[in-house]
Parts: C-alpha cells; structure tokens; sequence
C-alpha cells in the first residue's frame, strides 16, 4: 500500500514541529508549508493525500486557501485553529473543509481526525450506490428504508432527508447552515432550534437499535457528522 | 445656600422700578434673582403686550432668569412658584384695586395671605392697570336666564296671587328668584340689574294701581328698599359662594392630579416609563394629539396622522430646545405653528420637548396651568432618572474595576505556578536530562502535561469572563439540546479516576444559550468533583424539567458542601483538605453563578443521600420555541 502523503499547513514551529514528529512516529509521508502561496503550490505540483490547515497563516487567510484548493481538488482538509470564535470553524467548513481541530489538541486527536478522513477516501464512492452501509446501519435509498442490526426503523419523511444528508457526507463535519439548506431549502436562524430537535430524535432512534456505537456526533455551536465504522 | 428672590414681572409701566429694585435687593443680599410672570387667560392691549416684553427684555438684560406661569389667579400662582423654588423674598409692585360693588384685593394683598414665611416687599405702583371691563361684561346666556328668570318668578308670583297669596309670600318668590338667577349666571353686575328688575316687575305687577309704575301706599318705598337690599345681598353672597366653591374644586382637582402624576412618577423606573406616564396623564386633561421629543430631531412618542405636521414644526422644536420657552400655537413665538411646545427644563438642562396639538382652539387656563405643572413634575422625574443613572453606572464602574483588579490578582497568581513548574521541569530535562533516571524524567513529563492541562483550563476560564464582562451583546444565545451540550462538557473533562455517567433523558430539552459558556459552567462543576471527590467513585448527571426550567443535577459521593452560600463567592476555598495542590479554584464557581444568572437561570448546591452533594445548574426554558416544536413536529 503507498504511503499517505499529508500536507502540513503551518507558520508556527512548534506546533509544526509536533505534528511532523508525531506523523514521522506513524509512518506517514508529510511536505511542509509555511505560508498559503507555499501550500497552494505544493498542493498543485505534489497533489497531497490530505491537507492539514491552519487558518491563521502569514500571507493568506486560511478560508481563502480552502477556497482556492476547493477550485480545482476534492483533497480532504483538516483545518487547525486556535479557538476563538465558532465562526471561524464554521466559514472554513462551509467553504469545504471536511473536518477541524481546535488548538491545544492532544495527539491521539489528531491522528484519529486524520484516519476518519483517509478511511473516507478509501472507500468506494457511493454517490450512485443506491445502498449505504456504515456498520449496522443499512439505508436503501430506491426503497427508501432504513435498518439497524437488520431491524427497520421507522423515521419521519425529515428524519429521513436528514439521514439521506448525512451518510452522504459520511465522515465531514456539516454545519447547521448547510444541513438547513440541504433539508429545508432555507437557512434561516429560526429553523435551527428544529434542527437540533430532529437531529436529537434520529439520534435517539439510531442508538436505541446500537446502544454501543455511536453514528452521529454533535459538534457544539458548529454541526453534525456522521461517523465511519 | 444661596438666598432666592423672586422678582414678579408685569405689564405695568413701573415694573422697570420693581425690577431694579429686586436687583439692587440681590445684589445687597448676594442673592440668586429670579424672575416670574403670571399670564391670564385675559385679553392684553397692544399697549401693554409692548409694555411687557420691554420689562421683560429689561429682566433679561439684568441676567435675570425669567419663568413663566400660567393661571387666572396671579396671587396663588406666585405663591406657588415661590414654594416651589424656594425663594426667600419676593418683590412685587402694588396695583390698586378700586371695585364699586365688592371688595377686591390687591393682588400683593393677596400674595401676603398665602405666603406666611416668605417677605412680600412691595414697591408702590399708581398707575398699576386693572382691567375692569371684563369684570362688568355681560354674556348674552347671562342676559336671557335674568329675563327667564323674572318671567318665570312673575308668573309663580301671579298665580299665587289668585289664590289670595300677599305681597310678603311674592316679594320672598321674586328674593328666590334673584338667588337662582345669580347661581346660574356669573356676573354680579347682572345680580344688581336683577334685583332691581324684580323691584320694579313687582311694583308694575303687584301694588296698586297695578300695571303702573306708581304705588298709593307710601309705606312700598321701604318695601322696595328692604326688597332689592335683601335680594341683592342674598345674591352676591350665594355668587361669592359659588365662586369660592369653584375656586375650590378647581384647587382641589389640580392637586390631585399632580398628586396622582407625582405618584405614578415615583413608580416608574426609566425615562420611558416617565414620558409614559406624563403623557397619559395629560391625555387625561387635554384628550389631543401629542408629540414628545427627547433630541431634537426624532420624536420619541407622536402620532402617525400628524407627521406632516411635525416635519414642518421642527424649527419651532429646535428653538424651545435652545431657548427653554414654550412656542407655538397661542404663545408670543411661531404663532402660526397648529402645536404648542412646551420646554421640559429643569436646572439649566433641558430634557426634552412636548408638544400638543391645539387645532387653532386655545387651551383652558386651567388646563394650561395643570399641564406646565405635571411637566414639571415630568422634568423632575427625568432629572432625578438621570442623575440615579449616573450613580448607579458609578457605582457599577467602580465594583467592575474592583471585580477585574482582583481578578488580574489571582489569574496572575494562578498561571504562574503552573508555568514555573513547566519552565523548570522542561528546562532540567534539556540540560540534564541524560543524568536523571527514567522514573524521574517521566514524573517531570508528567507534571509538564498536568499543569499544561490546568492552564487550558484556566484560559477557558477567562476567556468566559471577558465574555460576560462584555454584557449580555457579547452572548451568543442559540437554541441547543441540553443532553448534547452536557455531553460536549464530559467529553471535555480530563477524567481518568472517575466515572461519569450521563442518564439518558426521555424528553428532549432545548434551551437558548451560549453554549460555549454553559458548557464551561459544566466543565467547572465536574472538575471541581473530580478535585475533592474520592477516586473510583461516580459522578452522576441527570436532567429533570417543570414549567419553566430544565435542571440539570451533577451528583457527587465526597463528602458534602458546609458552606453552601459561600462557594460560589469569588475567591473562596472550600475547607476541604485539598488534595493534590494548592491552586484555587475559587474563580470557577464564581463565573458559573456569573454565567447562569447572566442567562436569567440559577445555580445551587444541595447535600446528596447519602452523602456528597449536589450541584443544579436551572436554566430557563425557550417558551416560545417550545410552541415552534410542536408545530413543525
């Protein structure tokens, strides 16, 4: 199997210096950018398996990055960011990173995110698949039905869009925003507050089947994704 | 304090005397002048309109302040004023007074009787106007009850002489009559003309020969005399009457309404609960349209059907603004404008302006008095608003700089403790680290990685407090479920020894909120039990609900909370033997209370059965989305 390439976006040194070590003790191939204009040609010329981003770099702002690499590539992006505010993390997802990692992560954090994204780019793409299969769930898209542990479950028509959204993301952290918009056409505030209900009830239902795996993880003031297993 | 005389403005041709006067009186007694004028609701002369604004113009050349009142009853108005600023001594020309039929006082006289403290200084004025011609007009109404009245009386007067009645029972009718006539009609001129018409009717009806004007009986002269003494007396004393009951009842319903407005003002709580209140209270007296401004562009309160208007009239706004007089409609300034404006001024400030509208119809002098009078009260109010405004915004400045030196205090303290123990730590192990031994070296590590873990920890902290430091513009309120951001908050905990377990819920509760800082309240409160609870032992999290709030209960098995009210004060430790270090955690509480309260929640502690205790973090409920739930559900 080749060696997974990872980018790493970064202007501080220690904090680069931590992640190169940890990603040399893993085995993975890694290149190094200081600065966006650096990143956006490494990403040109080597085309990386996954990018590792931090949004506050010297030259670019970090969202732009993602913006530009989303012009032309479908690279998964972990953005990296001190936390400050959720808006941050939301506008670099919404422009298409696929996950974020708020600063001072641990280092078994950051090797997990990277497996979620590398364990997505190393399934089939499922788009046209009319079967989704993530451990013991089982949704049919024709049929429209859903199964856990080979029991169906009974989901109301928005439960279902919902779902039908997240598997298709499988793996990338959607925010409430882009949920809206894929489920109710709308993105207005209001609507919120019954996304986190219905988002709480699918929940509810999935786990009550699976009480042991957890297949939607909530992200605080961001979104939701929908876990690989 | 400085002594107070009150100078009284006039028409009069002297007044220029009692102005200088008042002055040099002042200016003996190094004492404020201040100057007022009554206006009635009487006609002026040209003459004296030019008079008066000459001895005006004079007051103001002398730097003296002038107000103005308003009020048929100069005297009491005066008298009133006075009170009301305080004034010790008050100069006022003399008017001389001369009335044929009843006896009239001077308006100085008058002054005297009211005021019992205060020195009336009266300057002597011959020339002084009293305008008799209103006093001895007539009113047509007036005119026709009289001759009703004589009609009717004759007529009684002539029955009861069918039926054999004499003259005594008549001349008594025609006494009554006269003593109607002067409680329904207003002029004691007309009570005179009335009681003479009785004499003459009777004679021309009632003494032989009737139907004449002459008697037989000589012995009618005295008749006729005792008859039109008694009624004419009877009569001016049942108008005096009247009058002074009017009077009365006027007085009367002026203080309570001022008394009323004083009271709802000493119920309200901010400026617009002030203008409120006046605003409905004058409504009560003057049902027109009204339009209050604060600045001088935006009324604060109008009505829609009159905003042409008003664009038209803000150059009238603007100058009451700057000259604190009232314009407008039936005032000296900007006659032709369809509002009158009144300043809302008070001690060299003016607050406001309020406008009524008047639709070319004048207001009752009264009423005018009645209106400059809860104004008053309303200016009052707004000043006495914003002077406790700017105490209390004082006194919250200085607890806040208070709150923050402590806080820098402590913060300090607590981040450098655990960064000396990472800087010498990471230093030994860079220098000498190849000398120390591998169960050494992994201690030292190990206390990098604990103290390191604190200082995120504490960054949080502050970073919530120059949050809610910011106010409730910097909380970001969302809707979230309460289950996943308990959740979030586990997840967030570094626990190793401890096991935390989160009852599933039924229900789903959604609740707006910072979820950031709830959370970190959360965070607090867990790492607080994993601090002082014994290791292996379990942490409970359960979420309950009623009406109004969701609970969230975080049950521990220590050893229990003694003082229950104190943990949540700023700085305080517990008693408990502190296990592992000596840093404080007393800021994390305290933020909690911060945080939840700033939410309009609460936050407590009770003891848990068996033993440890129990810390409820109530946060309010989202009423209005819980509608929206069962809606789109």
């Amino acid at each position: 199997m080749k060696k997974i390439n990872i980018l790493v976006v970064e202007d501080d040194v220690s904090v680069r210096n931590l992640i190169v070590t940890t990603l040399k003790l893993h085995e993975y191939k890694y290149e190094i950018a200081q600065t966006g204009k650096e990143a956006l040609m490494i990403v040109s010329s080597q085309s990386p398996d996954v990018i590792l981003l931090d949004l506050g770099l010297p030259d670019i702002d970090g969202c732009e990055v993602i913006s530009t690499i989303r012009s032309w590539s479908n690279v998964p992006i972990i953005v990296v960011s001190a936390r400050t505010e959720d808006n941050d993390k939301i506008e670099a997802l919404d422009r298409g990173a696929d996950d974020y990692l708020t600063k001072p992560f641990s280092v078994d954090e950051l090797l997990a995110r990277i497996r979620v994204v590398i364990r997505r780019l190393n399934t089939v793409d499922t788009s046209g698949s009319s079967l989704y299969q993530n451990g013991n769930l089982c949704v049919d898209f024709i049929a429209g039905t859903v199964t856990m542990c080979n029991e169906e479950i009974h989901l109301t028509p928005i439960e279902y869009k919902l779902l039908c959204v997240l598997c298709k993301n499988t793996g990338k952290v959607l925010t409430h925003k882009y949920i809206l918009k894929e489920v109710w056409g709308t993105a207005l505030e209001n609507d919120i507050a019954s996304l986190r209900v219905f988002m709480a009830t699918l929940r509810k239902k999935l786990e009550e089947k699976d009480p042991t795996t957890k297949y939607i993880q909530t992200h605080v003031g961001v979104g939701y994704r929908m876990i690989k297993h | 304090m400085k002594e107070i005389v009150l100078v009284c403005l006039s028409s009069s041709q002297i007044n220029g005397r009692v102005i200088q006067a008042a002055y040099e009186m002042s200016k003996a007694f190094h004492a404020e002048l201040i100057g007022v004028y009554v206006e009635t609701s009487k006609k002026k002369k040209e003459t004296q309109q030019t008079q008066l604004q000459l001895n005006i113009e004079y007051a103001k050349s002398l730097n003296i302040n002038v107000n103005y009142v308003y009020g048929d009853d100069v005297a009491f108005q005066i008298a009133q004023f006075a009170n009301y600023i305080g004034a010790q001594k008050i100069v006022i020309g003399q008017s001389k007074s001369k009335s044929i039929f009843i006896h009239h006082q001077s308006i100085s006289d008058q002054l005297i009787e009211y005021l019992t403290d205060i020195n009336v200084y009266i300057i002597p004025d011959k020339n002084a106007f009293f305008d008799k011609k209103e006093r001895f007009s007539f009113k047509g109404k007036d005119i026709v009850i009289m001759l009703l009245e004589l009609l009717v009386t004759s007529c009684i007067g002539l029955c009861l002489a069918q039926t054999g009645m004499n003259d005594a029972d008549i001349i008594t009718i025609y006494i009554l009559g006269v003593l109607v006539n002067s409680l329904l009609t207003s002029n004691p001129l007309l009570n005179g003309i009335d009681s003479f018409l009785s004499v003459i009717i009777f004679n021309f009806l009632f003494t032989d020969p009737k139907y004449t004007l002459f008697y037989y009986d000589n012995g009618y002269v005295l008749t006729f005399l005792i008859m039109f003494c008694s009624s004419f007396i009877t009569g001016t004393l049942a108008w005096q009457l009247k009058s002074y009951a009017r009077t009365t009842s006027k007085i009367a319903r002026h203080t309570k309404t001022l008394l009323e407005t004083n009271q709802l003002l000493n119920r309200t709580r901010n400026k617009e609960e002030i203008l409120n209140v006046t605003i409905s209270q004058i409504k009560l007296i003057v049902n027109k349209n009204i339009v209050v401004y604060l600045q001088e562009d935006v009324p604060f309160y109008y009505e829609k059907s009159d905003e042409a208007i008003l664009k038209k009239e803000i150059e009238v706004v603007e100058w009451v603004f700057n000259h604190h007089e009232s314009a407008g409609a039936t005032t000296n300034y900007f006659e032709q404008a369809k509002y009158v404006y009144f300043p809302l001024y008070i001690q060299g400030r003016t607050h406001g302006v309020f406008g009524i509208c008047l639709d070319g119809k004048g207001l009752e002098m009264s009423q005018k008095n009645m209106i400059l009078s809860i104004l008053m009260e309303c200016s009052m109010a707004l000043e006495n608003d914003k002077n406790a405004r700017e105490k209390e915004e004082s006194l919250i400045r200085a607890n806040n700089e208070k709150l923050r030196a402590d806080l820098l205090r402590t913060i300090s303290h607590d981040l450098r403790t655990p960064l000396t123990s990472i800087i010498g730590c990471s230093n030994t192990l860079i220098e000498n680290g190849n000398s120390l031994s591998e169960e050494m070296r992994h201690g030292m590590l190990e206390s990098i990685y604990k103290d390191s873990l604190w200082l995120n920890e504490m960054i949080e902290n502050v970073l919530s407090i120059t949050k809610i430091e910011q106010g409730k513009i910097a909380l970001k309120k969302t809707p979230e479920v309460v289950e996943e951001i308990v959740e979030e908050a586990v997840h967030r905990v570094h626990c190793e020894h401890h096991i935390i377990y989160l009852e599933p819920s039924k229900e789903i509760y959604v609740v707006k909120m910072d979820a950031q800082l709830i959370i970190q309240v959360l965070v607090n409160i867990l790492n607080n039990a994993i601090k002082y609870v014994p290791e292996q032992t379990t942490i409970t999290i359960q979420l309950k609900d009623d009406d109004s709030y969701v609970y969230i209960y975080i049950k521990d098995q220590g050893k229990g909370i003694k003082d229950k009210d104190k943990i949540f004060e700023m700085f305080y430790r517990g008693q408990h033997e502190v296990i592992d270090d000596e840093r404080g955690l007393g800021l994390g509480l305290s933020l909690c209370k911060s945080i939840v309260e700033l939410h309009k929640g609460k936050i407590w502690v009770e003891d848990n059965v068996p033993h440890g205790s129990v810390f409820v973090v109530a946060l309010l409920k989202d009423e209005e989305h819980e509608k929206n739930k069962y809606i789109s559900c």
